[in-house]
């Protein structure tokens, strides 16, 4: 039996954060996460307590991951359609949500191993931790951050340069 | 030395390279101006990606329309998944044992006498300070070095609680289940929990076994007069306590006005990120941290949807604060609800898909429903629920949902983006609802199509 109090304390922010990071909503990652608590009380041992609980997350998510593609695709839709409706944005909500957004996008674009890679590093994890997590040898993290991180940024910044252009257009 | 792969750049700046790796590296980007440059790029996507990564933190809750269904209705099916997949699990456990060299080796030793451990320590505690009392135990001890006991953050309080209503939720559970009366292991950790919270004294676990204290009668003593004054003192009562420890504490009820208790309804400090939801018998509980508790006057905001928001303002200072909300039901916020259509358009073009059993269901909007399974415990399947995004139907009171007549709850998810549009078809074999003057009201299906008109017009009707 855990000592489930003190994981909690050490580790339902980290948590939270990346699985809110993942999945784009909090409620959502706040679920996942009080179920991979409840797992680790029921787990008799654990040596690295915190790629165990990121590991059970990550499976957590996995099967739901379908839905998740459905829920994007919902989303998408009612973005497009509000589009076509907003005139004047109100400005300091709207960028904040835009920069989420294209965030959202750009995590999106990465293949899965280098998201998730990339999520666990920016909550702490090392690359044994990571590699323990994702089944993967220790020595291939670092290229796959790599590769992560500058397909991250690279996509974000194509979108926003999109997002300039859009604007610009609207503005002439 | 040749020119340096990214990976290698990466890992150096993430500072995983072994020394001798790491002095070669830095040896050769001294010298190496295409190497300097790439270091810098490297540098920059870090820096970068950690900073795109942050905008994804705002992202409140229930953003995405069939979020809440997935938490309300997935969780079991979830479970069931975890089981199957217990063999990988092991194997998973098993290599990070093989891959990570900090190991934290629980002692797998009996349970029981570790709490008397723990107890016989808290014990001591109190009888070496100046002034011992009942409340002693119950406070956060100081952080101790040598254990990696984390800091008492007051932010996590409110979802310590709920995490432990959960596993409060899980311990009875198991207690019914267990049907020859023999209480199984789990029962113990929720008691067990709830006395040492706050106090890091579980952090503190194999340090204790380190030198067992044989469990004295003395000890034993104490176990069982704590065990009796938690059982005595009320899950509201409990919860101030120890709320006081670690900030100003904020309690309550939130009721509707025919004064049933409401269940996960929001309790939020205004211009903050304090708040929390309540639990299924209506209390709520959160912290302010001492360091935020300067008296100034916030509004404390309670929420329920398909209930009207009520604000008080507050001004919180060292004493502890109560507040007990009652909310009256707001149909018009069940308007946007839309329990029959499918489509995400206009309301104009909903209506069609009335869902009524699967096959209607999968050739009304195949690539809208979702479908979760429901269950009251981890095994019995106890209906099938269809949903479709915008709205969701969830099993709500998953501890006592034990008898036929499950209670779900309809939720209509009002996105930022568009509330109007959101459509929903729900098709469940029974259902219980709140209609609008308070009443639970019950069907059983498969519904038919005048009864999921009736449900409509219950939920869209206006206040009499």
């Amino acid at each position: 039996m855990h000592d489930v109090d003190r994981l909690f304390r050490a580790y339902n922010e980290m948590l939270v954060r990346y699985l809110t990071r993942r999945l784009g909503d909090r409620d959502w990652a706040e679920e996942v996460a009080q179920e991979t608590f409840v797992r680790a009380l029921r787990q008799e041992t654990m040596t690295n307590e915190r790629a165990w609980l990121f590991t059970v997350a990550n499976n957590l998510v996995r099967d739901e991951a379908r839905k998740d593609s459905r829920r994007r695709k919902h989303l998408t839709m009612l973005y497009d359609e509000e589009k076509e409706r907003i005139v004047e944005p109100e400005e300091t909500a709207m960028e904040r949500a835009q920069d989420a957004a294209m965030a959202r996008a750009a995590v999106d674009g990465l293949v899965e191993r280098d998201r998730l890679a990339l999520l666990m590093k920016e909550e702490g994890l090392d690359y044994s931790e990571i590699a323990a997590a994702l089944g993967m040898s220790v020595g291939s993290i670092g290229t796959t951050l790599a590769r992560a991180r500058r397909r991250l940024v690279e996509e974000y910044e194509r979108l926003q340069q999109e997002q300039q252009r859009r604007e610009g257009n609207a503005a002439s | 030395m040749q020119h340096l792969d990214e990976g290698t750049i990466h890992a150096w700046l993430d500072g995983e390279l072994p020394p001798a790796e790491r002095e070669a590296l830095e040896a050769h980007i001294v010298e190496c101006e295409p190497c300097a440059a790439a270091v810098a790029e490297a540098r920059g996507f870090v820096a970068a990606s950690t900073r795109i990564l942050t905008a994804l933190d705002s992202v409140p809750g229930g953003v995405l329309p069939a979020a809440s269904t997935g938490s309300g209705t997935a969780r079991p099916a979830v479970r069931r998944r975890f089981v199957a997949s217990r063999g990988w699990m092991a194997a998973a456990a098993v290599l990070v044992l093989s891959t990570v060299t900090v190991i934290a080796i629980r002692p797998g030793g009996d349970a029981a006498q570790l709490r008397v451990a723990a107890a016989t320590r808290d014990q001591k505690e109190p009888a070496a300070s100046a002034a011992p009392s009942e409340e002693k135990p119950q406070a956060p001890a100081p952080m101790q070095s040598g254990t990696a006991a984390p800091a008492d953050k007051p932010k996590s309080v409110d979802q310590t609680e709920r995490l432990k209503s959960r596993l409060e939720a899980e311990r009875q559970s198991t207690r019914m289940r267990s049907s020859n009366g023999a209480p199984p292991p789990m029962a113990n950790v929720a008691p067990r929990a709830r006395v040492a919270e706050p106090s890091a004294s579980m952090g503190r676990v194999p340090e204790q076994t380190a030198t067992p204290p044989a469990p004295s009668a003395f000890a034993k003593d104490a176990v069982a007069k704590r065990a009796d004054a938690v059982s005595l003192s009320d899950s509201t009562s409990e919860r101030r306590t120890v709320a006081s420890a670690s900030g100003v504490s904020i309690t309550g009820r939130i009721t509707s006005e025919a004064g049933a208790p409401l269940a996960s309804a929001s309790v939020l400090l205004e211009g903050t990120d304090i708040g929390t939801i309540t639990h299924d018998d209506g209390n709520y509980a959160l912290i302010v941290p001492a360091s935020r508790a300067n008296g100034q006057t916030k509004s404390l905001v309670a929420k329920l949807i398909g209930y009207r928001a009520v604000a008080v303002p507050i001004a919180p200072t060292s004493e502890p604060i109560t507040h007990d909300f009652v909310l009256r039901a707001n149909p018009l916020a069940l308007g946007q609800v839309v329990v029959t259509g499918a489509g995400t358009t206009s309301p104009e073009k909903l209506g069609a898909a009335i869902a009524l059993d699967s096959a209607t269901v999968d050739s009304a909007a195949p690539q809208l429903l979702s479908r979760n399974t429901i269950h009251t415990d981890g095994d019995t399947v106890v209906t099938t629920v269809y949903s479709v995004h915008g709205v969701s139907v969830s099993l709500i009171d998953h501890s006592r949902a034990r008898d036929e007549t499950l209670r779900l709850q309809i939720r209509g998810a009002v996105s930022e983006m568009s509330a109007k549009s959101h459509a929903a078809a729900a098709a469940v074999n029974s259902i219980s609802w709140s209609d609008s003057t308070g009443h639970t009201r019950t069907l059983r299906g498969p519904l038919s199509r005048e009864q999921l008109e009736q449900l409509k017009k219950s939920l869209f009707a206006p206040t009499p």
